[in-house]
């Protein structure tokens, strides 16, 4: 496991350092800020000043999740294709570390760059949470340990990409792409269970929904803020509150790890 | 006894080309310093790549130390200087030497005292900015300090001279003499054949993947001739 902290730890070193976390936090600065600003003046303005309080704060925690998705696509774009490409991993492999240790410690890296914007997030809606008459604390655990999941998920899907190919931006392309695939057949999905797809289509629909991997969606049940947990942009999702589909959430994730692995093994340098 | 680099019936064809390497066999002993001569494309640095299992050959097999070159605990002591040498943009050169000190197993003091030597040694001691600020000459001294690391029992350089001043030059092949009278195997695959006489005790000349000649210098290079009188002489022989 050494080798594999090792090579984390580096990573995450290196990702500090670049743009994106800076331009993440300033947003989320930004954003709290107007927020905090919304939430505390709304008992000036009545009921319909509260009602658009209510729908910007829920705009704003998605864009949040939003950008953190970006943000998470941009720290493991070039996992693994541009090391290998520029020479970068050649001479960590030619240490005493195996290919599927670089991998998943490039991976981890990306990993512990998520659990960073999510505690940066849970601190935001902490922060918010002062001005609230509502308080959701005992729930907010279980929701960003279900963000850092689909966070999670979506770093794991761009590093598989990012071990397929060489250009980072592509890789990004590509990621953002499959994750909004998910999204659409969920959607789907849901025109199959409700009859509004039929026949063949139907079936080919719920069987690339068995297939493809899905998030989670956050145990919080407040009215308000159920509202405003961000759920992944409509990534096919369970709920993390049901234990059976949550082991499935993690199933397919370890199977991206596993590919990306099996891929990493078999490339040449 | 067991050889330090061991290359029987090695291969390595590129798809959409030809063998790059064609049966290549090739004995080092521990201690041995040995030079991978050939001309551009001759295939040396695939050669290099398959040694240290960065390359998976098409045929035949490379073991270190009695380790296949695939399993990882055969670099165990094995440092490496590529041609190219990458670094990740955003560390420094202290952080980039600890983190290969910590893959090669080094921590706490003797790594903090290794790194300081190191960086003195190639004048990098006071380089406090990102790797990707780096001249060349500045990546392939940082290249060559992290090599030198950990006291390695086997010390792989791929073209090391390259981008390095008259003063670089001279201070790399006094490392990598006293890396030699410490008892180090040395596989240095370079074009200067002046540097390559003064070092290294044994040869072996490749030319479009094949092994032309091998044997110490004694034995391949007659009284009152130089190596590069032979390295010419050898290579329009295999071509004609």
């Amino acid at each position: 496991m050494k080798p594999v902290l090792t090579i984390a730890l580096a990573a995450v070193r290196e990702h500090t350092r670049r743009k994106f976390l800076l331009f993440f936090l300033a947003i989320l600065l930004a954003v709290t800020a107007g927020m905090i600003y919304l939430t505390y003046n709304r008992t000036l303005g009545g009921a319909l000043f509260d009602a658009a309080v209510n729908l910007v704060n829920v705009a704003s925690l998605s864009f949040m999740f939003f950008i953190a998705a970006l943000t998470t696509i941009a720290v493991s774009m070039g996992n693994i294709g541009r090391p290998f490409s520029d020479g970068e991993a050649m001479l960590v492999l030619a240490r005493p570390v195996a290919r599927w240790q670089y991998g998943i410690g490039r991976l981890l890296g990306s990993v512990f760059v998520v659990l960073i914007l999510c505690l940066l997030m849970a601190g935001q809606m902490q922060v918010v949470q002062l001005f609230e008459d509502t308080q959701i604390s005992s729930q907010l655990p279980g929701h960003w340990a279900t963000t850092a999941f689909n966070l999670t998920l979506l770093a794991a899907i761009t590093t598989l990409l990012s071990s397929l190919l060489n250009t980072p931006i592509l890789v990004a392309i590509g990621s953002y792409l499959v994750y909004q695939a998910l999204g659409a057949i969920s959607v789907l999905n849901v025109m199959a269970k409700s009859d509004v797809l039929r026949g063949w289509m139907a079936g080919v629909v719920r069987i690339a929904y068995f297939l493809s991997p899905k998030t989670l969606v956050s145990p919080l049940t407040s009215a308000q803020l159920s509202e405003a947990a961000p759920r992944g942009g409509g990534v096919p999702s369970v709920p993390s509150t049901s234990g059976g589909t949550v082991i499935m959430a993690f199933v397919y994730l370890a199977a991206i790890v596993l590919a990306t692995v099996v891929i990493v093994q078999r490339r040449d340098l | 006894m067991t050889r330090a680099v061991l290359v029987r019936g090695l291969g390595k064809k590129y798809r959409g080309s030809g063998w790059a390497l064609d049966s290549v066999d090739l004995d080092v002993k521990p201690g041995e310093t040995f030079a991978l001569l050939g001309p551009n494309g001759a295939g040396k640095t695939t050669f290099v790549k398959c040694l240290l299992g960065l390359l998976k050959p098409t045929s035949g097999w490379v073991t270190l130390f009695g380790l296949p070159a695939s399993d990882p605990r055969s670099r165990e002591g094995t440092s490496f200087v590529p041609e190219a040498p990458r670094f990740p943009d955003y560390l420094t050169a202290r952080e980039v030497m600890k983190l290969h000190g910590r893959l090669s197993n080094l921590s706490g003091d003797d790594l903090n005292r290794q790194v300081d030597s190191l960086l003195e040694s190639v004048d990098l001691i006071d380089a406090s900015k990102p790797v990707r600020e780096f001249s060349k000459g500045m990546i392939r001294r940082l290249a060559i300090a992290q090599g030198l690391l950990g006291t390695p029992r086997l010390l792989v350089l791929d073209e090391p001279s390259a981008d390095l001043d008259p003063i670089g030059r001279r201070n790399l092949r006094n490392q990598l003499i006293e890396r030699r009278e410490q008892g180090a195997t040395i596989v240095l695959n370079s074009h200067l054949l002046s540097e390559v006489e003064r070092i290294c005790d044994h040869v072996a000349i490749i030319h479009r993947g094949r092994m032309v000649a091998a044997g110490s210098i004694e034995e391949l290079v007659p009284r009152g001739q130089d190596l590069e009188t032979v390295f010419v002489d050898l290579i329009t022989a295999a071509d004609s």
